[in-house]
C-alpha cells in the first residue's frame, strides 16, 4: 500500500520526454485536456486576526434585504448584491482566545497549545483539498502577508493538514507565481532538474523502505513532499481529465517585487485570482493578519500595533478605536478588491466569481474581550453553487460555526458531515429565510421634547465616519435620523454601543431645533 | 575505543551510576492502574468545572483519558499537584477532597513524574536542518558564500541583502522549546523540496566562481567514484555504504551518457545529494532490538556537536576523528569542544541560541527594517550586533553565566555610545572615513562604568524588543524578565479579563502607574501582575530605544518577596543575589533544550539538576556548562527505538 503512489513513477518519467519541451507546468500549452461543460467550484478564504470593534461592524436593519451597511462594511457598498452577511454564527464554546481562534477559523474547533508541536484538527480547506486537490497541479495554495508571532506560533496559521501539521504559507507573490508556473526552470535547466529530481525520488523510495518506523513518522513530511512532487510531474505530463481549461486567456505575468504591505497584499490577491482562473488550484487561504497580529499599519498613518489597538477597551482611547477600525476597513477593501477582480474574469459564459465561494472573516468578534460569539463573517460569489447573495442573514438563534464550514464544503462539492463542531448544514445560504429580526418599525420610532430633554426611540447605529467615535444616529419611523453627538466618556459609561442594531429608547439634553436637534449627552438608555 | 570502555568512562564523567530509560519508570503497570483511579477521582470531583463542558481556566481533564495523552501534559499535572497539595482546589465553596482522593492524585503524580531520578536520553527523532543550519552547511560543504556578510568583525553599517536561502525558504517557526531547531515542528512540503533543488543548483553553480570552492569539492580527483565517496561522507555526515555510492554513481553516469562534461555530471550528483533527506535531515541510526539507551556513534556525536555549537555541518577534523573512532574519547572530545569554542563559527551559537532565547534576533525582523529610516535601521542593527557580540564574548572568554544579567563589558560603536550617553568613546575607524555617511561604525569591546548598564537586562536591544513602536511597555519588559531570565513564563490573561477601563471606573488616560495600581486591586489581575509590574516599572528609566531618561520616571519598586529597589542597577543587584539559582537553572534549561532540539520534560530533571549543581560549583563558567551538556546522557545517548516519538520518549501502548 505504502508505495502504491510510486508505481506510476517509471511510466511517468518515460512520458516526461513529451512534456520537456514545455515550460514546467505551463497550463497555457495548447490542448490540455478537453474543455468541460461546467467550470469547477473554488473556495477562497481571507482571514484577519484580532477581531473587530463590534458596534462598528454590526449591521442595523429590519429584514434580510432591508438593512444599512455598518461603518466597517462600507467598502462593500458597491458590491452589496455580491455578498452575504452573516450574523449570529458562532463558536459554542466560551472563553475564546488569540491562540484558539486561528486554528478554529477553518477547523470549527479550538487549537491545542501555543507552539506547533501538537496535532491540530484538520481544517476544512485541507479536507476539501484532500478530496478534490488531485484534479489540479496544486491541491491548495496558502498565503499570508504577516510574519510568525514567535511567542505563539499557532496564531500564525489557519490551514492544518490531515496529520495535524500547520501548512506553510508563502508571502512572496513572485515565489507563488514561480511555484505555479515556473517551478523547475526551462530548457537545459529543466532537463537537469528533472533528472536530479528523479534520482532524489528514487533515493527517497529506498530510504522509506529502510527507515525505522519511528523515524518514518518524522520523515513523513519529506516523503509527502516527494509524493506531491511526483503527482505534479504526472499532472504536467498528462493533465487529469478533471482539469478545467480556462475559457478566457489568462494574463500570466510574474508580479513585481513586493515592496510595502499594500502592494504585497494586492499581488497576493492577484495570485489567488490567477490560481483559480488557470485551475492551478481550487482551494486557497490567505491569512492577512494572524490572530495576534503585531503589524504596524504605518501607511494608514497608524503607529501602534494591530493587536494593541484591538484591545481598545483596556487600552482606553478613542483614537485607538478609530485606528483599529481603519485597519479592519482596509482589510475589507482588500476583500472588495478580490470580489471585483473575480467578477471581471469571464468564465464559461459567466464570471469566475460565480464559480468561487469567497469568505472573509475573523476568528473572534470583540477584539478586546476575545469573544467567539456572532463572528464577523461575509460570503461572496458561489452563484453556480446556488448561493444567494445580496442579503443579511441574521439567525434568530446562534448557529454552530461548524455548520457554515460544512455548507461551504458542500458548495464546492465536498461532503463534510460532522466536521468540526457542526450539527448539520447552515440553513439559508441558498434561499431567503425571512427571519423575524424582532425589529419592527411599528410607527413608534419618534422623538419628543420634554423638560429640556429630548426623548428618542428608534434604531441605533454609529456614524460611518470612523474618525468620530462619539457620534451615533437613531433612525425614526419617518425615515429621518436623530444625531447623538456626546462625549465619548458619557457614551461609554452608558454603554450606548451595546444598543447598536437594536431599538433603543434614550433621553438627554440637546442642542439645535426642529429636525436638526442633536442629543449632546445620553442620560438614560434602554430597550 | 569500544563501546564498553567508552560507556564506563562516560559514567565516571557524568556522575551517574546508571543510565535509565524513561519508559521503564513511567509506564509500569502500576502506574496505569493508578491512572484509572486518578481518572475516576477527576471525573467525580473535577469534571464539573474542568470537563468538556465548562473548561474553566481553559482546563479540560477529559482530554487526558488515557495514560499516553496524560503523560504528554506534565505541566498540567504539576499545576494540579500544587493546587491539590495547597488545598486551593477544589475551591472553597465546594466539598474538599477526601484524604484518600487526595492521596490517589498526589501519589500518582509522584510515582509518575518524580520517579525518574537518573539521567535519561529522551527522544531524538530525525530533524530537518533549520533554514540557517541548511545555509551554513551548504557554505561549509561547498566552500561558498551564500550570505554577503558585511558585518565582518562587527563592521556592519547597512542591512545585508537576504541570501538566496532566505529569499526562497520560509522561516522556521519556533517549537515548544522556544527554538526553531525543535524537531517537533520542522516540516517540509512539495514547494520546499523544489526550492531545495533550486538552491542546490545555484550553490553548485558557485563552485567555479568562488576561490578554492572547486578544489574543496573536487580535490585532485579525476574520477567520479572516489570523489563522490568523500563528498557523500561529508554531506551525509556519516560513512556511506557501497550501494549508496552506487546510486549516486548511477546519476553521474546517466549525465555522462547524456553528453555532459565530467564537471557538469559531478555537479548533477551534488545537486541530488543536497536535495536528499540524508543531507536535509539529521538522521541517527536506530539500534534494532535495543531495549536500553545506547551511545550514539562518533559520527552522530560529531553532528550533534557541530549543530549545537556552529549550527552547521561537522568540519573535516571532526569527521576525521569520528572516522577513527576517537571523537568520543573524553580528552579528545574536550579538546574538540575547546577548539570549536575558539572558532569564528561560534558566532552562530550566539546568533541562534542567544538570539532566539533572549529575543534580540527580532531586531532583524525585515518588516521593521524596511520601515525605519536609515538612522533607525542603523540603530537597530547596532543594537542587534551588540547583543550578538556580547554573548560571543561571554562564551569565548569563558565568563560566568550570570554576566548575562550584569557585566562590566559590552560592545559599542558610535551609534550605541550616543544612545547610552557614553562619553569619550573613540571609534577605531580610520580618519579618512570620518564624517562620511557610509563610514564603517564597528563595534568594539568597551568597559562600562554606568552601573545601570551592562548585561542583557538593560541592554538597548532588550529595551527595544520589549517596547511598542513608540512607547515603552512595562508589561512586556516584566514578562521578558520572568520568562527569559527567570524561566517562569506568565500564563495568559484570563479570557474574561476585566478591562482596565472598567476596573478604573470609566476614567481614561491613566498613567502607567495608575494602571498598575488597578491591576493590584483585582485578584485575577494581581496574581500575575504583582510579579510582572514591579519588574517592568523598574526598567522605565529606559526609553523605547534604550536611552536613559529620568524626568518624571519613578523606577522604585518592591518585588512580591519584599525586596526593594530604586534604580535599575539596584534591581539588577536584587535579581543577582536573590534569584541567582533560578537564573542559573534557567540558563541550563534553555541551553540544554537548544542542544537537544526539544522541549525539556519531567524526565530531564535529573540532568538539569546535575548541570546546575556542577555549574554553581565551578564558578558558573560557561565552558563548564557547554562541556557538561556535551557530556550529558541525552547528548551522548539515544533512547531505544521502542521509545516512540510524539515527543514523549515513552512507549506507546
Amino acid at each position: 500500500m505504502r508505495d502504491a503512489y510510486l508505481i506510476s513513477r517509471r511510466t511517468l518519467l518515460r512520458g516526461l520526454g513529451a512534456s520537456l519541451a514545455l515550460p514546467w507546468l505551463d497550463i497555457m500549452s495548447p490542448a490540455l485536456g478537453a474543455a468541460k461543460a461546467k467550470p469547477p467550484m473554488r473556495l477562497g478564504v481571507l482571514y484577519k486576526g484580532n477581531g473587530v470593534h463590534p458596534p462598528s461592524w454590526d449591521i442595523s436593519g429590519t429584514g434580510e434585504t432591508k438593512f444599512e451597511l455598518s461603518p466597517l462594511l462600507q467598502p462593500l457598498a458597491a458590491q452589496r448584491d455580491e455578498v452575504l452577511f452573516l450574523s449570529n454564527v458562532d463558536h459554542a464554546a466560551g472563553g475564546w482566545s488569540h491562540q484558539s481562534s486561528a486554528v478554529a477559523f477553518l477547523a470549527g474547533t479550538g487549537a491545542k497549545g501555543k507552539a506547533l508541536d501538537r496535532k491540530q484538527p484538520i481544517t476544512i480547506d485541507q479536507l476539501i483539498a484532500g478530496r478534490i486537490g488531485d484534479r489540479t497541479p496544486l491541491p491548495s495554495l496558502e498565503m499570508t502577508s504577516d510574519g510568525i508571532f514567535l511567542p505563539e506560533p499557532i496564531t500564525s496559521y489557519i490551514s492544518f493538514d490531515g496529520k495535524g501539521r500547520a501548512v506553510p504559507r508563502e508571502s512572496d507573490p513572485q515565489i507563488i507565481f514561480d511555484r505555479m508556473f515556473r517551478g523547475l526552470g526551462t530548457g537545459r535547466n529543466q532537463v537537469r532538474n528533472l533528472s536530479v529530481l528523479d534520482a532524489v525520488l528514487s533515493e527517497a523510495k529506498s530510504l522509506r523502505r529502510k527507515a525505522s518506523d519511528a523515524d518514518q513518522s518524522r520523515l513523513d513530511s519529506y516523503f509527502d513532499a516527494v509524493r506531491d512532487v511526483e503527482k505534479r510531474l504526472k499532472e504536467s505530463s498528462s493533465p487529469g481529465k478533471d482539469r478545467w481549461t480556462p475559457t478566457a486567456k489568462p494574463d500570466i505575468r510574474r508580479p513585481p517585487v513586493a515592496g510595502d504591505l499594500p502592494t504585497r497584499v494586492r499581488s497576493l490577491l492577484d495570485m489567488m485570482a490567477l490560481a483559480f482562473w488557470t485551475d492551478t488550484t481550487r482551494v486557497s487561504t490567505f491569512l492577512m493578519a494572524n490572530s495576534s497580529s503585531r503589524i504596524v499599519f504605518d501607511f494608514l498613518g497608524i503607529n501602534e500595533e494591530h493587536h494593541y489597538l484591538s484591545h481598545f477597551v483596556r487600552n482606553a482611547g478613542t483614537k485607538y478605536i478609530t485606528h483599529f477600525n481603519m485597519i479592519t476597513k482596509w482589510h475589507l477593501e482588500q476583500y472588495a478588491y478580490l470580489i471585483r477582480r473575480l467578477a471581471e474574469i469571464p468564465e464559461a459564459g459567466g464570471r469566475l466569481l460565480d464559480n468561487t465561494v469567497l469568505m472573509f472573516g475573523s476568528g473572534m468578534k470583540h477584539g478586546d474581550y476575545h469573544s467567539g460569539r456572532d463572528l464577523p463573517l461575509v460570503l461572496a460569489g458561489g452563484k453556480n453553487a446556488g448561493l444567494k447573495m445580496g442579503r443579511w442573514l441574521k439567525y434568530p438563534k446562534p448557529q454552530p460555526y461548524g455548520n457554515l464550514l460544512v455548507s461551504m464544503a458542500k458548495a464546492v462539492g465536498v461532503k463534510a458531515d460532522g466536521f468540526g463542531s457542526s450539527t448539520g448544514e447552515l440553513a439559508g445560504l441558498d434561499r431567503e429565510m425571512n427571519y423575524d429580526f424582532g425589529i419592527k418599525d411599528d410607527g413608534s420610532w419618534t422623538m419628543t421634547e420634554k423638560d429640556n430633554r429630548l426623548h428618542v426611540k428608534g434604531l441605533l447605529r454609529p456614524t460611518n465616519d470612523l474618525e468620530k467615535t462619539n457620534v451615533y444616529f437613531v433612525r425614526l419611523s419617518d425615515g429621518s435620523d436623530v444625531m447623538i453627538d456626546a462625549p465619548f466618556g458619557n457614551l461609554n459609561s452608558r454603554r450606548v454601543d451595546h444598543y447598536v442594531g437594536r431599538v433603543a429608547t434614550l433621553s438627554g439634553p440637546f442642542k439645535g431645533s426642529g429636525k436638526s436637534r442633536v442629543v449632546t449627552s445620553v442620560e438614560k438608555i434602554g430597550p | 575505543m569500544n563501546t564498553k570502555t567508552r560507556q564506563a568512562l562516560l559514567m565516571l564523567l557524568c556522575c551517574c551510576a546508571r543510565v535509565a530509560s524513561a519508559d521503564e519508570n513511567a509506564l509500569s503497570p502500576r502506574s496505569e492502574v493508578r491512572f484509572e483511579e486518578v481518572l475516576s477521582v477527576l471525573k467525580s470531583r473535577c469534571f464539573g468545572c474542568h470537563g468538556p463542558k465548562k473548561k474553566k481556566g481553559k482546563l479540560d481533564f477529559s482530554l487526558y483519558s488515557d495514560l499516553t495523552s496524560a503523560l504528554l501534559a506534565d505541566d498540567i499535572w504539576k499545576k494540579m499537584r500544587t493546587k491539590v497539595e495547597e488545598g486551593e482546589m477544589p475551591p472553597k465553596k465546594a466539598e474538599p477532597l477526601t484524604v484518600e482522593q487526595k492521596e490517589i492524585l498526589l501519589d500518582w503524580y509522584k510515582a509518575t513524574f518524580e520517579a525518574v531520578t537518573e539521567p535519561v536520553p529522551g527522544p531524538s527523532p530525525p530533524r530537518r536542518l533549520t533554514r540557517r543550519e541548511y545555509q551554513n552547511s551548504l557554505e561549509d560543504l561547498l566552500g561558498i558564500e551564500l550570505q554577503q556578510e558585511i558585518a565582518k568583525d562587527g563592521f556592519r553599517y547597512m542591512r545585508p541583502p537576504p541570501s538566496i536561502v532566505e529569499k526562497l525558504l520560509l522561516p522556521d517557526p519556533p517549537g515548544a522549546s522556544g527554538f526553531n531547531n525543535d524537531g517537533s515542528v520542522l516540516g517540509l512540503n512539495e514547494a520546499a523540496l523544489i526550492k531545495y533543488l533550486q538552491i542546490a543548483q545555484y550553490a553548485v553553480g558557485q563552485l567555479d566562481s568562488v576561490k578554492g570552492a572547486r578544489e574543496l569539492v573536487f580535490g585532485g580527483h579525476k574520477e567520479a567514484a572516489p570523489l563522490l565517496e568523500s563528498f557523500l561522507v561529508r554531506a551525509f555526515r556519516r560513512p556511506v555504504e557501497k550501494a549508496e555510492t552506487a546510486v549516486y554513481l548511477g546519476v553521474y553516469e546517466k549525465s555522462r551518457a547524456a553528453g555532459e562534461s565530467f564537471d557538469r555530471a559531478i555537479k548533477d550528483v551534488l545537486m541530488t545529494a543536497l536535495t536528499s533527506s540524508n543531507f536535509l535531515y539529521r538522521i541517527e541510526a536506530a539500534a534494532p532490538g535495543a531495549s536500553k539507551p545506547y551511545l550514539v556513534s562518533d559520527f552522530e556525536l560529531a553532528t550533534r556537536l557541530a549543530y549545537f555549537l556552529w549550527s552547521s555541518t561537522p568540519d573535516d577534523e571532526l569527521l576525521r576523528l569520528a572516522g577513527a573512532g576517537k571523537l568520543s574519547e573524553p580528552t579528545v572530545l574536550s579538546a574538540q569542544v575547546q577548539r570549536m569554542l575558539k572558532s569564528p563559527k561560534i558566532r552562530e551559537f550566539s546568533r541562534n541560541f542567544a538570539g532566539q532565547w533572549l529575543g534580540f534576533r527580532e531586531l532583524l525582523d525585515s518588516s521593521v527594517l524596511v520601515k525605519g529610516g536609515n538612522k533607525l535601521v542603523k540603530q537597530r542593527l547596532a543594537m542587534h550586533d551588540e547583543a550578538l557580540l556580547f554573548f560571543e564574548y561571554l562564551v569565548k572568554a569563558n565568563r560566568p553565566v550570570l554576566e548575562i544579567l550584569d557585566s562590566g563589558k559590552t560592545y559599542l560603536n558610535k551609534i550605541l555610545a550616543a544612545i547610552y550617553g557614553v562619553r569619550g568613546f573613540r571609534s577605531p575607524v580610520a580618519k579618512k572615513f570620518r564624517g562620511r555617511e557610509d563610514a564603517p561604525d564597528p563595534l568594539i569591546l568597551w568597559d562600562i562604568k554606568d552601573p545601570n548598564r551592562g548585561g542583557y537586562l538593560t541592554m538597548a536591544a532588550t529595551m527595544a524588543i520589549t517596547s511598542a513602536p513608540q512607547r515603552t511597555s512595562p508589561i512586556r519588559r516584566g514578562v521578558w524578565v520572568l520568562d527569559k531570565l527567570l524561566g517562569t513564563p506568565v500564563p495568559d490573561p484570563p479570557p474574561a479579563i476585566p478591562s482596565l477601563e472598567q476596573a478604573g471606573g470609566g476614567r481614561r488616560n491613566l498613567t502607567v502607574r495608575e494602571q498598575m495600581k488597578i491591576h493590584a486591586s483585582k485578584e485575577t489581575c494581581n496574581k500575575c501582575h504583582q510579579h510582572i509590574d514591579p519588574l517592568g516599572l523598574g526598567l522605565e528609566n529606559f526609553g523605547p530605544m534604550g536611552r536613559f531618561r529620568s524626568k518624571g520616571i519613578d523606577a522604585a519598586g518592591k518585588l512580591p518577596g519584599g525586596q526593594e529597589f530604586s534604580t535599575p542597577a539596584e534591581l539588577k543587584k536584587v535579581l543577582k543575589s536573590d534569584f541567582q539559582g533560578q537564573i542559573r537553572r534557567n540558563i541550563v534549561v534553555r541551553m540544554l533544550s537548544y542542544a537537544l532540539g526539544r522541549r525539556l520534560r519531567y524526565y530531564d530533571e535529573p540532568v538539569i539538576s546535575l548541570l546546575a549543581r556542577d555549574l554553581e560549583k565551578g564558578e558558573d563558567r560557561l565552558h563548564l556548562l557547554i562541556e557538561g551538556i556535551v557530556r550529558s546522557v541525552p547528548f551522548q545517548y539515544r533512547a531505544p527505538s521502542t521509545a516512540k516519538i510524539n515527543g514523549t520518549g515513552v512507549k506507546k501502548q
